[in-house]
């Protein structure tokens, strides 16, 4: 009756299949690339102390039926705000990043409740209506960093100001916050540098997400990613859920962007925030996440395989092909490519859900083996 | 089990829908502890009647109802389903409303979960409680055991056989504290005999604790097995108010359809013997309408019936044979298959289709009258179409379209303007004129016509129907007709199939007697044809 | 809403506000000045503030440096052919901005700090 208690290859790698194609192509890449596994594996924990905080962001939404929640970008954007008036009023530290979270905070709450709005009036669409949203914020974040900065807000620090007088710059140095967080508690074990502080807060983070799927309201989420209709009759508000969901995955992007960029150093100021998006979109997937479910471990797993990807391409495409644009451009493909692929698999796997479905049409018996079939190909 | 105060008394009930009367002075009354089998076709008012009860938004919306609904001696007007819940009424519906991915005990205690408080409950809100997990599988397996069943509160719905999933329903009914009365809306139609069986021990057991039962099915057996009492509603009235002792499943049918029949079959045409569209094990994936396992065989020159309750497949057949969802089977016209899952193949092979969906699929609303007579014609065999260049592309031939258009429209008797008029300014009755010329102008062997009358007046049902008899006596077309209104099935068809469960409970001639179909649409008995489970 | 939940809010929403105000206030980074100028025998300079990393000064040049916050700051200076200068200073509530010339810096001596202003009228 269970098809889960009996572990069958084929099956788990046909379930796993984008993960599995990852790390095959991480597993080819690294010979190539003639790096030691020391090299990687320090710069691995580097990065993983840099991004791992904003993939967190994805979880809810998907638990809520919402998808990826690409409008996560709006997060990235309010954490961008606050650490432009942390640069500009030269707040340095972890108190420059304190204080471009309590900027960023209120802002992605109002952000993440906005596109609450906007997605409960596209259900069902919800991936490609976050999507445009983000670009939709493009256009504001620009006309907010090169018009209002500068005229409305004075820009106090030259280093943030464009060259031609107004606006801010296209690439903003943020020395004065860089490694605010990950200088504070160090360990150096062998070869390996590893910020304790950064490595907590993602670990609290964790630990904030399981206690709230125990929670009422991730329970709420939880059920509304199944059945909006089922969970409406019972009473549960659908709407105020989902836009609940949306807002805290903003505020954690937010805080995730202002994480990653004080690792980063300096931030492309109108392009940072889109990559954020792809990326977290990317890495949760790769981990083994689909439209519709996603776990605590899918982020470590695509956060790790991602980036030793993104470690040793470039420098295999270099020895390969004797340039490392090439492999550069190897990774950016790669890395759309696997969220055009996991998208076309989840359609591909809703079909053939519906298609077993199908084949118990006739008598009961034969339904309810294909029910549990399908329960086995969802889990 | 009747006590003699009684729990819920239903007062001269009457709803209209924009003078479109649905319920007419309904009274009844329950007891406590009591169970209530309530009857009635598809359209009789059970529907309504509980939407009342139940204070669904749609029925203020439409401008409420008369007479009055006492509960424990009390009036009462609620206004939402939530209000009624409060009350102490639980409904079960008939689709299943549970979470697959959740447990029987989270199911059972949805949105009434235990919770515990913390410190974030105070600045953010109540939700922000812990669940109280233990305690909520407590009450779910207190609930169970109410229901004197085994079921693993720790399971997945999603891996539950169908029965369980029902009494996981009913159990999250009863785990509400003040539950009096329980609405059971077919619960026994996804269920096998076994399963029904185990659910009817539950009533009575849950009746035997004080809670009263309404119970809707149409398996009729089991009414006069579990009820006390018997109501039967027909087109609207609540004509029979019984208790059960004494009354035979027969009595029950014959006073759920028992009306007139007009017209006779008489004026039919002779068809002859040939096997003209045979269906074998078809089975097609159509949401509502799903088809198990049919196989039926219709003579050429026949005007076949196809009829049955709603939801039961019946329009799933001609949908499917037409390649509009995703079907499977074998079925041949004449001796040569006919492809299934591909519309345009099948408009080729001299079958055509009038949609039940008249304004979605059936006409193109914002388009002349002659564009939609011609429409199928042109895409399907290419005809009234000029070929340019040597047919490298090809030109409508608008003269052509506007004599047929012509032609219909006066065969047809057709109110309208002419043949330039939009789809959409016409009457329901001739739309559906237009949908039927639309398919005539495929010239087909073998018609599909599903729910030819739904909505129109009865004078253009009339037409609509002397026009389909003419064509089969003129032109010897097959027609398979598939129509919710047995009356009218039996006023034209040389044979009449009852769909039930998605498969053909039985094939009767238009002259069997009212209760023989009756029993059919309600699975008591199942026809030689039949191989329901 | 109750008086616990109201008061829970408040002191939620106070603590927020007071987070900001203490990241503000205690993370605003400061300028000082520090020159190398040639005064004889002064050569290529290294100083550090607090933990921050070392900043070469060439000789005869001048950097600004930041430091977080008003009141007292670490400064160390390194010179070759001399000892490693350590020591501290006050950055004055007053000021807006700090100077610091390498060249006063003695070993043993009290750290020479001049407001901004008063440098620039000095000049």
């Amino acid at each position: 009756m269970n098809p889960l208690k009996k572990f069958e290859p084929l099956k788990f790698i046909s379930d796993n299949i984008v993960t599995v194609i990852f790390l095959a192509l991480t597993i080819i890449a690294i010979p190539f690339s003639r790096l030691s596994g020391i090299y990687i594996l320090s710069n691995l924990i580097d990065r993983f102390a840099r991004s791992a905080f904003l993939v967190f962001a994805l979880i809810l939404p998907i638990m809520a039926g919402m998808g990826i929640n690409f409008a996560m970008v709006l997060g990235a954007t309010a954490g961008q705000i606050g650490l432009i008036f942390a640069i500009d009023y030269n707040v340095m530290g972890i108190q420059g990043l304190l204080l471009a979270t309590c900027i960023g905070v209120p802002l992605s709450i109002f952000l993440g409740w906005f596109c609450g709005q906007v997605l409960n009036r596209a259900r069902g669409r919800e991936m490609v209506t976050g999507f445009i949203l983000g670009y939709f914020m493009d256009g504001v974040y620009q006309f907010f960093g090169l018009y209002v900065m500068g005229w409305l807000i004075p820009i106090r620090t030259r280093e943030v100001m464009q060259v031609t007088g107004s606006g801010v710059r296209n690439t903003l140095a943020l020395g004065p916050v860089r490694g605010g967080l990950d200088n504070i508690l160090n360990l150096q074990v062998g070869p390996f540098h590893l910020p304790l502080l950064t490595f907590g807060v993602i670990a609290f983070l964790c630990l904030f997400i399981i206690w709230f799927r125990k929670t009422k309201l991730g329970h709420d989420m939880r059920a509304i990613g199944q059945d909006q209709g089922v969970s409406h009759s019972a009473g549960i508000a659908v709407d105020r859920t989902r836009i609940m969901a949306i807002v805290i995955s903003t505020i954690l992007a937010c805080i995730g962007q202002i994480i990653y960029l004080q690792n980063m150093g300096n931030m492309g100021t109108y392009t940072s925030q889109r990559q954020a998006g792809y990326f977290a979109a990317a890495a949760i997937l790769v981990g083994g996440a689909t439209v519709s479910k996603a776990t605590i471990m899918n982020v470590f797993v695509g956060v790790f395989l991602v980036h030793s990807l993104y470690i040793t391409m470039p420098i295999a495409g270099k020895e390969i092909f004797k340039s490392a644009m090439v492999g550069q451009y190897m990774s950016d493909f790669i890395n759309y490519a696997i969220i055009a692929l996991a998208l076309v698999l989840h359609a591909w796997r809703n079909k053939r859900n519906a298609d077993l479905a199908r084949a118990g049409l006739r008598g009961h018996a034969d339904k309810d083996s294909a029910l549990a079939a399908q329960a086995g190909a969802v889990q | 089990m009747a006590n003699e105060s009684s729990l819920l008394s239903l007062e001269g009930i009457s709803k209209d829908f924009y003078g479109n009367v649905v319920l007419e002075d309904v009274t009844f009354t329950v007891g406590r502890g009591e169970i209530i089998g309530l009857v009635g076709e598809n359209g009789a008012g059970k529907t309504t009647l509980m939407r009342i009860l139940f204070g669904m938004p749609v029925i203020a919306e439409t401008g409420g109802f008369k007479g009055r609904i006492m509960l424990d001696g009390k009036q009462v007007a609620f206004t939402s389903p939530f209000d009624a819940l409060d009350a102490g009424i639980g409904m079960v519906h008939q689709e299943f409303s549970l979470i697959p991915g959740f447990t029987a005990t989270e199911n059972i205690t949805l949105n009434r979960e235990s919770m515990k408080r913390n410190v974030a409950c105070d600045i953010f809100g109540e939700r922000m409680s812990v669940l109280d997990r233990a305690r909520m599988r407590t009450r779910a397996a207190k609930a169970i055991s109410r229901l004197g069943v085994k079921l693993d509160p720790d399971i997945l719905v999603s891996e539950m056989p169908v029965g369980h999933k029902q009494f996981t329903e009913i159990a999250r009914e009863i785990d509400r504290s003040n539950v009096k009365l329980l609405v059971l809306d077919e619960p026994t139609a996804v269920l096998t005999e076994t399963e029904a069986e185990v659910l009817i021990q539950s009533m009575r057991m849950l009746a035997a604790q004080g809670i009263s039962i309404i119970f809707i099915s149409h398996r009729l057996h089991e009414i006069i097995n579990v009820a006390d009492k018997i109501v039967v509603l027909r087109d609207g009235k609540a004509v029979k108010s019984v208790p059960v002792k004494g009354v035979s499943v027969h009595d029950i049918a014959t006073w759920m359809v028992g009306r007139e029949v007009k017209g006779s079959s008489s004026m039919l045409s002779a068809c002859s013997e040939k096997v003209f569209l045979k269906v074998d094990n078809l089975w097609v994936d159509m949401p509502g309408e799903t088809v198990r396992n049919v196989s039926f065989d219709v003579c050429e020159g026949e005007i076949f019936g196809i009829g049955g309750l709603a939801g039961q497949g019946k329009l799933g057949i001609p949908n499917g044979l037409m390649g509009l969802f995703p079907a499977g089977g074998n079925a041949s016209l004449d001796d040569s298959p006919v492809p299934l899952n591909d519309p345009h193949k099948v408009l080729n092979n001299h079958m055509a289709f009038v949609s039940e969906d008249r304004r979605g699929v059936g006409l193109l609303l914002d388009e002349t009258l002659e564009w939609n007579v011609a429409f199928t014609a042109m895409q399907a065999k290419g005809e009234h179409l000029i070929p340019v260049l040597g047919g490298l592309f090809k030109l409508r031939n608008e003269r052509t379209m506007k004599l047929l258009a012509e032609e219909y429209i006066k065969t047809l008797e057709i109110k309208c303007t002419g043949p330039k008029q939009r789809a959409k300014e016409l009457s329901g009755g001739n739309q559906q004129k237009i949908c039927l010329a639309k398919a005539f102008a495929l010239k087909p062997k073998l018609l599909f016509v599903s729910e030819p009358t739904r909505g129109i007046d009865v004078g253009a049902k009339a037409i609509v129907l002397e026009t389909l008899r003419r064509y089969n006596k003129e032109y010897g077309m097959t027609i398979v007709m598939v129509s919710s209104e047995l009356e009218e099935l039996r006023s034209i068809c040389h044979r009449i199939a009852i769909v039930d469960e998605g498969r053909i409970a039985g094939i009767l001639p238009p002259t069997a007697e009212i209760a023989e179909f009756g029993l059919l649409m309600s699975g008591e008995k199942t026809g030689k044809n039949g191989d329901a489970a | 809403m109750s008086k616990k939940t109201l008061m829970a809010r408040g002191l939620f929403v106070a603590a927020y506000l007071l987070l900001a105000i203490w990241a503000y206030t205690t993370g605003k980074g400061y300028v000082v000045f520090i020159n190398n100028y040639a005064t004889g025998e002064s050569v290529e300079v290294f100083v550090t503030l607090d933990k921050a990393s070392p900043v070469r000064i060439r000789r005869g040049g001048f950097v600004p440096l930041m430091v977080k916050g008003k009141g007292t700051h670490q400064i160390m200076v390194r010179r070759e052919g001399a000892a490693d200068f350590e020591g501290a200073f006050v950055y004055p509530r007053s000021a807006e901005a700090l100077s610091i010339a390498v060249a006063m810096i003695m070993p043993g001596q009290e750290l020479v700090v001049v407001p901004v202003s008063a440098a620039l009228e000095e000049r």
